[in-house]
């Protein structure tokens, strides 16, 4: 069987990625990375408010209010939550109470407050909770607004985070607690208390959406996805770099080049370190949802099931990416592993480009600089995108440029913001591209990689392609 | 099965670094390709090899242009080379998989090989292992000596039961015992109807093993053809003479030309044995003990000296 320029490829692409997977920074890589998502739901859900979900542990929670009428209201909201389903609410009588038209509310020692203390907390392992409420008018007082003053018992058998979570709940659940004390019904109240959120829209004179600026969740998740993407391309780049500068310096490319050329090498090097990358994020990504399943263990109010810390799915909803279907996510990956490709490749040639490891930031400055390029370019278009369409039409040189494609137009598709279209002929360009560099790095790489002296500059990359390669 | 070489020539910028070559290798055996360091050895053998381009003539297998990826060759480079922090037995298995050996097959010639070239211990660290305690980890090429980590290429290089070998500096480095062992594995190759291409600046090994050469300098050919009918046409020009008188009386009156006085008597340079038997003459009837004399061709070291040292005297 005759070889191609490409025979022997998936030899070396099995064998790198093999060896790359038990190198010791790959593996601390995988570890610490796994780890990291491993407790990143848990951790996040325990900032957030730790086991505020959970059922509670309080038997009773006594609520006494001072100068306010919202007691009703907080004991109908308490009741209504699962986590408080095991426990009574009872309102306390105040034959004091009245609503104060003064700004400031004076502190006067309650006697019955004083007694119900004693009653309550005084009694050996309470369980209980008092909650006392008041009002201050005085904006220039450091309480100013309504006050929850929350008692529980210190001898042990209640712990403190169930205070704490009471409190957050109660902070949480503030507005909806204002409405049902207003006389809203409940279903207008939970609909009255959610966020309020916007978009802007600007329309064409057939009534067209013409520009659709990002929001501030999908402004978050493009940074996010940006960062994960520019690691990677990072990380695999320097490791074909590196990997293509050792078997110089070390002559192993003298050997293996008489098995294969070196087209193969650069391209099992480049698919071995994607496969790398592919593995770490699945393995992130498998961690992901363990620490999901982990979260519901620890968090969830029935607990076992997969559970998103509610900081995130407050913030990322399914709006976020509302035009992730199967197309447009195949689409995103192709452009992402096209550009990957792309990176790979120049990664290879600024390997070749010098002779020794120690040489080597001298010539991955151009893999460097063209990634710098593409991730600034991608960053000034988000940053312009808030709210409004960027650079108008000038978006599109973002998009189909090969530097800055893998850094924005996954995500923008997956937005609704760049359309399959678009998409479709952002790979087409991508593949012209690659092919060229494919074409460019056939035609010097074999130069390139016998090369052994003084790293070379950019300006020598072109006049190689100039010159004629491997012409017999 | 044979090997062509047809007016070479391969061009950096305007140097030309290898000038119209041609040899050709119609039967197994050795072939030498002998030059000072930037003959253009290496670039020929890259080239043979089909690494680099060149810019005219042919390279033939078998009565064909070669294609180095469709010919099971195998390669001992001058300059050595393994992955420093792998496992030589991975290292080993992928070279393998490169010149698309089944990876069964390929771990039976390793052992042969391993054992062969004693470095077992280094292939199979579990064999070395004490019973009882942790078993010894996979042995990586910088934990090995330059001559170990020789005999690994050399390993390389035989993996694929090669028809044609290439040995640039097989030798070079290694000890008198090591360099037994290369050369007891050259042997094995020529007797198993192997064609092999060395390149050595050791003169003694050459004549050991080739029988034609070719002698480059600044990429020119120099001198080439059989090793044996090059020395003949030489003739006896080098005589030994050791005496117990001095006799440097009798090589004066004659007007010889002494390359090399030493302990060991006289090196001279005579025009043919004639010369070398009048002198003989004259010592044996003037009664001088003589203790030693030698007439011989030049040795392959002194071919190539006065070769190269012309070359370099007419560029």
């Amino acid at each position: 069987m005759k070889n191609s320029k490409l025979t022997g490829w998936s030899n070396v692409f099995k064998f790198t990625y093999a060896q790359s997977m038990k190198s010791k920074a790959s593996i601390i890589t995988l570890v610490i990375m796994c780890l990291i998502a491993l407790i990143s739901f848990p951790v996040m859900s325990f900032i957030d408010g730790a086991g505020k979900n959970k059922k509670s542990e309080i038997e009773n929670i006594y609520i006494f209010e001072n100068n306010i009428y919202i007691a009703d209201g907080v004991s109908k909201v308490i009741m209504s939550d699962e986590a408080y389903e095991n426990t009574s609410v009872k309102v306390l009588e105040n034959s004091s109470k009245e609503i104060s038209d003064t700004d400031v509310y004076t502190e006067n020692t309650n006697n019955e407050l004083e007694k119900y203390k004693k009653d309550i907390l005084g009694i050996e392992n309470s369980k209980d909770v008092l909650v006392e409420i008041y009002c201050v008018n005085d904006e220039k007082d450091d309480n100013y607004g309504i006050n929850y003053r929350i008692y529980y018992s210190n001898t042990g058998a209640l712990e403190s985070s169930e205070a704490d979570n009471l409190a957050g709940f109660l902070e949480q659940k503030g507005d909806l607690t204002k409405y049902i004390s207003a006389g809203v019904d409940e279903l207008m109240a939970e609909v009255l208390s959610q966020n309020i959120s916007y978009n802007i829209y600007a329309m064409d004179e057939n009534g067209n959406i013409v520009s659709d600026g990002i929001t501030g969740a999908q402004y978050s998740l493009n940074y996010a996805l940006l960062m994960i993407t520019l690691l990677s391309i990072s990380f695999a780049g320097s490791a074909v770099a590196t990997q293509i500068v050792t078997e110089k310096s070390t002559k192993v490319v003298e050997y293996i080049l008489t098995s294969v050329k070196p087209m193969a090498i650069i391209t099992g090097k480049v698919f071995a370190s994607l496969a790398v990358v592919f593995t770490i994020l699945g393995a992130v990504i498998v961690s992901f949802i363990a620490s999901g399943f982990v979260n519901g263990v620890m968090f969830a109010v029935d607990g076992g099931e997969f559970m998103m810390p509610e900081i995130i799915t407050n913030f990322f909803n399914s709006e976020v990416v509302s035009n992730a279907n199967i197309v447009t996510v195949i689409i995103s990956v192709i452009i992402f592993i096209e550009g990957f490709v792309f990176y790979g490749f120049l990664a290879g040639v600024s390997g070749a480009m010098v002779s020794k490891i120690e040489e080597l930031s001298e010539g991955t400055k151009l893999f460097t600089f063209a990634m710098l390029i593409g991730a600034y370019l991608t960053i000034a278009l988000i940053m312009s995108s808030t709210g409004g369409d960027g650079w108008g039409d000038l978006n599109y040189l973002v998009y189909f440029l090969p530097l800055s494609a893998p850094f924005i137009v996954p995500s923008y598709m997956l937005f609704g913001i760049v359309t399959p279209l678009t998409g479709i002929i952002v790979i087409i360009i991508n593949f012209v591209f690659v092919l060229g560099l494919i074409w460019l790095v056939s035609r010097i790489y074999e130069q390139l990689i016998y090369h052994n002296g003084s790293p070379l500059k950019i300006k020598d990359l072109f006049q190689l392609g100039k010159s004629k390669g491997g012409n017999k | 099965m044979s090997l062509e070489v047809k007016n070479l020539v391969k061009k950096y910028g305007n140097k030309v670094v290898v000038n119209n070559l041609s040899f050709k290798m119609e039967e197994p055996g050795v072939y030498a390709l002998l030059g000072t360091n930037g003959a253009g050895k290496t670039t020929t053998i890259r080239i043979i090899l089909g690494m680099l381009s060149y810019d005219e003539g042919e390279v033939l297998w078998d009565g064909k242009p070669m294609e180095a990826l469709n010919v099971n060759l195998g390669y001992l480079a001058e300059e050595r080379g393994l992955y420093p922090k792998y496992s030589l037995m991975d290292q080993l298995l992928y070279f393998a998989s490169l010149k698309k050996i089944p990876k069964s097959v390929a771990k039976e010639r390793i052992a042969y090989w391993a054992k062969r070239l004693e470095v077992e211990e280094y292939i199979y660290p579990e064999k070395t292992a004490v019973k009882g305690k942790k078993k010894p980890k996979d042995k990586t090429a910088d934990q090995l000596s330059k001559g170990n980590q020789q005999k690994i290429q050399m390993m390389c290089a035989l993996l694929s039961d090669p028809e044609f070998v290439v040995l640039d500096e097989p030798l070079s480095g290694l000890d008198p015992v090591n360099a037994d062992l290369f050369k007891s594995i050259i042997r094995e190759l020529i007797d198993n109807k192997k064609y092999v291409i060395m390149s050595s600046h050791q003169m003694a090994t050459i004549e050991e093993f080739c029988k034609d050469i070719t002698i480059l300098n600044r990429g020119n050919i120099v001198l080439q053809g059989d090793l044996n009918e090059i020395k003949k046409s030489y003739g006896r020009v080098n005589m030994m003479i050791k005496c117990e008188e001095d006799i440097e009386g009798y090589i004066n009156e004659m007007g010889l030309n002494v390359v090399n006085k030493t302990p060991d008597g006289y090196q001279i340079k005579v025009s043919g044995e004639a010369e070398a038997k009048k002198l003989l003459q004259k010592l044996v009837a003037d009664n001088i003990t003589i203790i030693r004399y030698e007439l011989r061709e030049p040795s392959l070291h002194e071919i190539f000296v006065e070769k190269v040292g012309d070359a370099h005297e007419e560029q």
